[in-house]
This record gives structure tokens, C-alpha cells and sequence, in this order.
């Protein structure tokens, strides 16, 4: 479905801008994900991220331009200057861990919960096991963490920045996700909501409800989303 | 009616209140933002009559009143952006800005201009007040800050480029040290603000965001990579986050630090000696470089100054401490201590003396390594040679080691030794780039009474050299210097003093000196009786008074009236120190002349102009320069009332005039 898009700069008309945050422990490969993602780069000696950061990638999505504004914020305390601003108008959220570091996963529910305070309750997640090519230094079991992601109503993948597995597929199916309930709500609500020409591209405050799991994806149902 | 009138008038006072609450506008737009803000407070004496007075006002007037809150409220707005939004945005965007406080101005003097001021119940004075304060904003107009050209082109530049080459490193550190963006706190703080532009505006970020954000990157890992070098292994970071390396290192013969290999003979050294151009490598191998002819550093390829060779004893106390932690068999330390074929040492035995207490200092228990640092501090003490041959012999590295031992003893002799070491003009740097200070700053933090009092003289004697101004006070000594200043014993205060006063002759430091308090503890040792510190506390003083926040805070603490008595009274020193703050104090804001006038400083100051110290009478000089030029002003503003054609001093003739005559 999506696809298209290439690095760089945005060119043309942006149909839709969509903000996602990269959430998880430090040193899980939140930083790498997204220069891969965006840039197609993956550094051997990178530096801990100092605040936030981000940076975008125009994809195209059923002919529509959707820009992906990607914000990546520090995952080691000592470098962290979070505000509540962060997690405003964002529409999707990456959770990562490192499939090699047990306790990366184990923190997973304290940022679920993190992000279910502060952001917008309609906000897509997907569940990310970062760092596939060690797979002989593997701590994290896919099945447990599909399991989990099942009971969460998350999306999940595992991914390598290093080898790009998945990374591409990851974004694509978040944003996909993201343009679909947009574009369903903009549809029933006969009003061309969402996207930011209409001013406030933001899911905030609208309803949304989370179709089944897409085609590569593992997560079950909506539980997060359409319950509360 | 009349409720309304006194609430709109507190409200404008509240807005402006807020408004100078507002500290620390961005260096690029300081000066605009400063005297906006400025001009506004002049304002609030007339807000508290109005909400005082018992005459009502009518619909018409009450109007205006509220359309100039909002025109303040809006101003407030932006200067609070231009205090703690993105410093690079504002440097980048700076004619936006520029024009966008412009515009503000206009409107904040065309709000002020239709107030019909002779239907309010105000007094003279705050009329005329108010009079000076709408001339200000006319005569702003137009007026630009000079802007510094050199940053504004840095970051286009950097805009342009994004990788590859490093020719743009020096652009980088020029825009790092602007901006103040050296610091991780610093830099996390720039990208909050920068995300919350991006944030606040809901939706696209634009390209011109996207570029300051890459900018923003540049500068951090510009930043991260300088903080690597000097922390070296502390970090952790780049390990953890290449697991691979890291779990597969552990299961094999672990690899030698590159560090811990001589450079020519690539095998763990025995005996690692530093040469002049500061590179370490092994003695018998560079020996028989030197031997073969060779003036140069074989890794360098610089020319070597001298032949000396320095034993590098915390390389070799490195080497051997991992080799333990490895369980590999640590190399043989040299079979015997030769006596050193060039030395300053007076005689052999001398010589073999120190070379014996370097032993002890590096591979000691902690008792010989206190009596060790303890004998080098009375060594260092007794005489300039002594010095000389103490940091010939490697002692400089070993003791800035030592000053992170918990024992509290070896700890003060160690910080005193490199107080009596840096005496030697030519060991202040060495101490220096021997990464020492953040060794004294925790001292000067958590020591005993008297290693504080050391550590602080330490700084003084290293701060001497311009360029430790810099490094000290980049590296946090100047909050604990404050502390002792505050609550040391009176050695102490002296020494932070001194050393508080030397750091601040750096202007970068003036800031970091007033926001860590230190101007409330200098008020107070100028009145406190028997303090003994008014020379050192005026002398502070006169150089923060300055730097704009230092201004601001002397002039907010009622410091003026004992200024004024120490032009009056004190020694010639304080005199002119004293007339120094208060030219300072006035250039920001005439109320303080007009205070100090009626405290009786015309007599003082004219004597200080005819008899006072050279500099003394300079400070008189400008200060009545100031007193007459205020009376000519306020004259004007008289004028201008009757008669605005003569009264207005530049040609920004306005049409909306003061609704008076």
C-alpha cells in the first residue's frame, strides 16, 4: 500500500503531515531506526541522543503525499528534556526495545504507560524488536513479545537498522495505519479532517477506530484504542 | 465603574511584572528586548496611580486602558520567545524578529499615545515619566541592534553543508561558544524549544525548521564528540549501543587498549615516557630513536624541543591495574631507576628522592600515598626549583588522580600540592591540561575546610591565564567559589574572592557568577560590620555590574545608598570601584542617579573628580556627565510637552501626538 517517497527533501505539495515519536530504553536503536529510515543511514559510533530530535520523510499513500514528522528523544536520563510537548499532536508512537537486552523489554509496559498519559488516547503504537541481525545473542523470544503485543493491542515487528530489515515496513505500516483511520473519520464525518491543511493536523480529540491487523502485522485487534 | 477602572489598572501591572520577571533575553535580541522591557516597567507608577485614585474615569479613557494591555500582554508574548525560544531561530530568523519587535513597539506607542493622560488623575512627575517613555519608543524606531554578522553567516553556511568534509568544524565551534550551546543541558534545553515552534504550530514544521534541526544536530554532535574526548571512557554510551563488540570481546583474549601500546613498537609498554610534543611511547624504543639521530616525534612527526623523556607513572598505574583486572601478567616494571640524563634536580639523591615518592604516589597504599602528596605539598612549598623538577618528574597527573580519593587528608594535600606547583608560571597550564579541574571543583565541593580553601586558591593561581578563564568556569566552579564566598571562614572568602573576581574578567563567566547568587552575598559583605571583604566584594562588583542581569540585580538590591558612602568615605580603591557600579547602574536606569543624587553624591563625586585615583575620576567624570545630561533630558521632556516641534530630537515626527496642549 504505501510506498514511494524518497529521501530527501519534501517536494511538492504535502497532503498530510503526520507526527510519530520514537519511544524506548536508551541504546535500543531509536536514533539509528529513524536515520535509516529517513536518510537511509546507520552510523557504527553513534552518540546518545541529547533532547529531542527530528526529522521527516514524504511518503506516498494511496497517491496522497503524507510527510512523516519523526520525533526521537533521548532515551538515557541524563540527556532526557522531555515536556508534555513531545507526545502533543502526535498520531503514531514507535515503542522499541532490544530483542538482545531483557530489560528493554521489561521497561515496555512503564513506556506504554507513559505514553497512554500523555498522549492523545487514539495515538497508533506499534511495538518494535530493534537489532534482529544478533539473533545468537537473542534474550527476547518473538512469540513473547507478540504475545504481549496481542494483549496490548499493538502492532509489532522486529526490525535491524544495521541490515534495514523491516524498518521500511515498520513506518510504512504505522503511517498507513495512521492515514486509514484519518481518512475513514474524514469520511464519515463528511469534514476533510486530519492532515494539516485543514489547521491542526492532529488526531486529537477525534475518535478513532483501529481496523484489524494489516497484512505483515501480528497485532490482534483494537483493544488499545477503542476501549476507555 | 470604579472597580473596573482599579482592576484593569492591576492587571497592567501584573502584565508588566511579568514582563520583568522575564530574565535573559537571547544575546541577539538583548538589547531590543531589554529596553522594551525596560521602558515598560517606567510605566507601572502609572498604573498605581490610577488604580489608587478615587476619580472615575469614563468609558472612553478606560478603553484606551485596555487596548494598551493588550498591545503589552502581546508584547509580553514575544519577549517571553525571545527569552527562551530556540537561540538559533532567533540568530537565523533574526530580521523576522527584528521586525516582528518593531512592529510591537509601534503598537505599544500608539496605545500609549492615545491614553488622554489630562482626564486622568495622575501626578506631574509620573506624567513627565510617562512623556519620556513615548519619546523612547518614537525615537526606537527604525533603530536596529547591531547584529553579529559572522554567526548569522555561520549557521547559513551550516545550513548548506551537512556532512562529509570538516571544514565547517570551526563554524561549528564558533556557533557553539555564541549561542552558548557547550553543554549538554544547554543543548537539550535549544531542542526543546525548537520542538515546541514545531509543536505550537500543529502541523508542518517547514523547511526552515527542518534546517535549524539539522543544525541543531551538527552542533551536538560536534559537542558530544569534544565531551568524548575529554571524558574518554566514561561515556558508555557507544559501547552498549554496539552490542555485537562488547559481549564478543568477553569471551575471547581480551585486546589491548591501542593506549597502552608504544606507538613504534605496537607491544605493551613497561616503561611509557612522554616526550615534548606530549605523545607517550615506550623508553628503550624511543631512546634509540633519539639515539639514531632522530630529532622529531616518530607519531607527529613534530620536532622535538627537548630530549627529556617524562615518566608517565598514571599510564603505567593504567596499564598495570588492567592487566590485574585481565588476570594477565602485568609487563615487568624497568629493572632498575636509572638516574635521568637530564634533570633539574640539584643532585643525585635529590633526585632519586622524588623519583621514590612518584612511586609512592602512583603504586602506594593510601598511607604512603598521603605521606607522598603530603612531602611533594612541602617540597612544592619550599622553592621555584623544587617546582620545576616535582613536574618534570610526572607529578602534575598523579595528584590530579589523587584528588578523587575518598580520603579527605591525601585529598587536601594533593590540591595544596598543585596550589604550591602552579606558582610556576609554566606548571599552570600543564595543571591545567592535565584535566585537573574537575578534580578541584568536587574538592572545592565536598572537601575538608581547609582543601576548600586550597582548591579556591588553586583557581586564582591557575585563573590568571586568560585561557583557564575560560576552561574553569566552563567546568562549574564558579557556583561552589560562590558557596565559600558565602559560608567559607575568612582565608576562605579571601581566596574565593580572589579567585571569583579573576574568572569574572571573562565575560562569559559574569553570567554564570551572577545566576549562581553571588551578587545578594557581595551586598551583604559591603554592609555587613567587620567583614573585612569590602575591597574584594566592590572590586566583584565594579566588573558584574557590567553584564545586564548583574546590572539588574545590584540595582533591584538597594546597594546604592552605601555606594554613595563609599564615594563619600572609603579609601581611594573603593572610591573609584564604588563609582564604577554606580556608572553602571545608571546607564540602565536614570532612576538610580536620580536616587543617589539625593543622598547627597554630588559633593563626594565632585571631589572624587578632582582628587580621586586616575580611574577614580574617570567613573566621577562619567557619572556627571550623566547627572547633567539627565537634567537636560528631563528639561526636554518638559519642553516637549509644551511644545512638541522643538521638543522632538529626531525626525521620526509622529502624527499621533500626546492629546494634551
Amino acid at each position: 500500500m504505501a510506498g514511494g517517497g524518497g529521501y530527501g527533501g519534501a517536494s511538492g505539495k504535502v497532503d498530510y503531515v503526520f507526527k510519530v515519536v520514537l519511544i524506548g530504553d536508551s541504546a535500543v536503536g531509536k536514533s539509528q531506526l529513524l536515520a535509516r529510515f529517513a536518510r537511509d543511514e546507520f552510523s557504527l559510533d553513534s552518540k546518545a541522543t541529547i533532547g529531542v530530535e527530528f526529522q521527516t520523510r514524504t511518503l506516498l499513500i494511496e497517491e496522497k503525499s503524507v510527510k512523516a514528522q519523526i520525533w526521537d528523544t533521548a532515551g538515557q536520563e541524563r540527556y532526557r528534556a522531555v515536556t508534555s510537548a513531545y507526545y502533543r499532536g502526535a498520531v503514531g508512537a514507535m515503542l522499541v526495545y532490544d530483542i538482545t537486552k531483557r530489560e528493554t523489554f521489561d521497561h515496555i509496559p512503564r513506556w506504554l504507560e507513559e505514553l497512554r498519559a500523555h498522549a492523545d488516547k487514539n495515538i497508533v503504537i506499534i511495538l518494535i524488536g530493534n537489532k534482529s541481525d544478533l539473533e545468537d545473542q537473542r534474550a527476547i523470544p518473538t512469540e513473547d513479545a507478540k504475545e504481549f503485543a496481542e494483549k496490548e493491542g499493538l502492532f509489532f515487528l522486529e526490525t535491524s537498522a544495521l541490515n534495514a530489515t523491516n524498518v521500511e515496513n515498520s513506518f510504512n505500516t504505522l503511517m498507513t495505519e495512521i492515514f486509514n483511520t484519518v481518512n475513514k473519520k474524514s469520511l464519515s464525518s463528511a469534514g476533510n479532517q486530519g492532515g494539516l491543511n485543514n489547521n491542526h493536523g492532529s488526531l486529537a480529540g477525534k475518535k478513532i477506530v483501529i481496523p484489524g491487523p494489516g497484512q505483515e502485522v501480528t497485532a490482534k485487534t483494537s483493544t488499545c484504542c477503542s476501549s476507555s | 465603574m470604579e472597580e473596573e477602572k482599579g482592576a484593569v489598572a492591576q492587571s497592567l501591572i501584573d502584565v508588566v511584572n511579568e514582563i520583568s520577571s522575564v530574565s535573559e533575553y537571547r544575546t541577539t535580541v538583548k538589547k531590543l528586548c531589554s529596553n522594551l522591557a525596560r521602558r515598560l516597567k517606567l510605566l507601572v507608577p502609572m498604573f498605581e496611580e490610577i488604580r489608587e485614585s478615587n476619580e472615575p474615569i469614563d468609558d472612553d479613557a478606560l478603553k484606551t486602558l485596555v487596548s494598551l494591555r493588550e498591545s503589552i500582554s502581546s508584547a509580553k508574548d514575544y519577549l517571553r520567545f525571545c527569552s527562551q525560544g530556540s537561540k538559533i531561530y532567533l540568530v537565523m530568523e533574526r530580521e523576522q524578529v527584528t521586525s516582528k519587535l518593531m512592529e510591537i513597539s509601534v503598537q505599544l506607542e500608539e496605545s500609549l499615545s492615545k491614553i488622554p493622560y489630562e482626564d486622568l488623575d495622575i501626578s506631574d512627575e509620573v506624567r513627565e515619566q510617562v512623556e519620556l517613555v513615548l519619546s523612547q519608543f518614537r525615537r526606537a524606531k527604525g533603530r536596529v541592534d547591531a547584529s553579529d554578522d559572522e554567526l548569522y553567516e555561520d549557521l547559513h553556511s551550516l545550513c548548506i553543508k551537512s556532512g562529509g568534509d570538516d571544514d565547517y568544524q570551526p563554524a561549528l565551534q564558533r556557533v557553539a561558544k555564541k549561542l552558548h550551546l557547550m553543554e549538554i543541558p544547554d543543548l537539550a534545553q535549544e531542542s526543546v524549544a525548537l520542538h515546541e515552534m514545531v509543536a505550537s504550530g500543529g502541523g508542518d514544521a517547514g523547511e526552515s525548521i527542518e534546517e535549524m534541526a539539522m543544525v541543531l544536530k551538527m552542533i551536538k554532535d560536534f559537542v558530544q564528540m569534544e565531551t568524548d574526548n575529554s571524558e574518554d571512557q566514561n561515556v558508555g554510551v557507544n559501547s552498549s549501543s554496539n552490542g555485537q563488540t562488547s559481549t564478543a570481546v568477553s569471551h575471547k583474549i581480551p585486546v589491548i587498549p591501542d593506549d597502552f601500546r608504544c606507538p613504534i613498537s605496537l607491544e605493551m609498554m613497561r616503561d611509557p615516557v612522554i616526550v615534548s610534543t606530549g605523545q607517550t611511547y615506550e623508553r628503550t624504543c624511543i631512546e634509540k630513536w633519539i639515539e639514531a639521530g632522530h630529532s622529531t616525534c616518530p607519531k607527529t612527526q613534530q620536532a622535538l624541543t627537548s630530549t627529556t623523556l617524562t615518566p608517565n607513572y598514571v599510564l603505567r598505574s593504567l596499564i598495570a591495574q588492567w592487566c590485574e583486572a585481565n588476570d594477565i601478567e602485568p609487563p615487568k616494571p624497568p629493572s632498575s631507576l636509572r638516574p635521568r640524563k637530564v634533570s633539574s634536580f640539584s643532585s643525585p639523591a635529590e633526585a632519586n628522592k622524588i623519583e621514590d615518592l612518584m612511586w609512592r604516589l602512583a603504586y602506594g597504599n593510601p598511607e604512603d600515598q598521603r605521606s607522598a602528596a603530603g612531602e611533594i605539598r612541602l617540597l612544592a612549598k619550599r622553592n621555584a626549583d623544587n617546582r620545576v623538577a616535582i613536574a618534570e618528574a610526572g607529578a602534575i597527573p598523579l595528584l590530579v588522580g589523587l584528588l578523587a580519593t575518598p580520603d579527605s587528608r591525601i585529598q587536601e594535600h594533593s590540591v595544596t600540592a598543585l596550589l604550591n606547583l602552579s606558582i610556576c608560571e609554566n606548571n599552570k597550564g600543564a595543571i591545567v591540561s592535565a584535566g585537573a579541574i574537575p578534580g578541584i571543583v568536587q574538592v572545592l565541593k565536598k572537601g575538608s575546610m581547609e582543601a576548600r580553601e586550597n582548591a579556591a586558591a588553586t583557581l586564582f593561581s591557575l585563573s590568571v591565564i586568560d585561557e583557564n578563564k575560560v576552561t574553569i568556569g566552563a567546568l562549574g566552579a564558579i557556583p561552589p567559589l560562590v558557596v565559600l564566598l558565602k559560608e567559607g571562614t575568612q582565608r576562605g572568602k579571601k581566596d574565593a574572592a580572589t579567585a571569583l573576581f579573576n574568572l569574572c574578567i571573562y565575560q562569559g563567566n559574569k553570567g554564570k557568577a551572577i545566576r549562581a547568587g553571588v551578587i545578594p552575598t557581595l551586598t551583604r559583605l559591603l554592609t555587613e560590620p567587620g567583614s573585612g571583604m569590602v575591597d574584594e566584594a566592590l572590586a566583584i562588583l565594579a566588573i558584574l555590574s557590567s553584564h545586564s542581569e548583574g546590572k539588574a540585580i545590584i540595582g533591584s538590591s538597594d546597594a546604592v545608598p552605601s555606594l554613595v558612602e563609599f564615594i563619600r568615605t572609603g579609601s581611594p580603591r573603593n572610591r573609584e570601584n564604588a563609582a564604577a557600579v554606580l556608572v553602571h547602574l545608571c546607564s540602565s536606569d536614570p532612576q538610580h542617579l536620580v536616587e543617589a543624587q539625593k543622598l547627597g553624591l554630588m559633593g563626594p563625586l565632585i571631589d572624587l573628580a578632582g582628587n580621586g585615583t586616575d580611574r577614580g575620576k574617570r567613573k566621577a567624570a562619567q557619572l556627571l556627565e550623566r547627572i547633567s545630561r539627565l537634567a537636560e533630558q528631563q528639561k526636554e521632556t518638559a519642553a516637549q510637552t509644551q511644545n512638541e516641534e522643538e521638543a522632538e530630537p529626531t525626525h521620526s515626527a509622529s502624527t499621533t501626538e500626546p492629546a494634551d496642549t
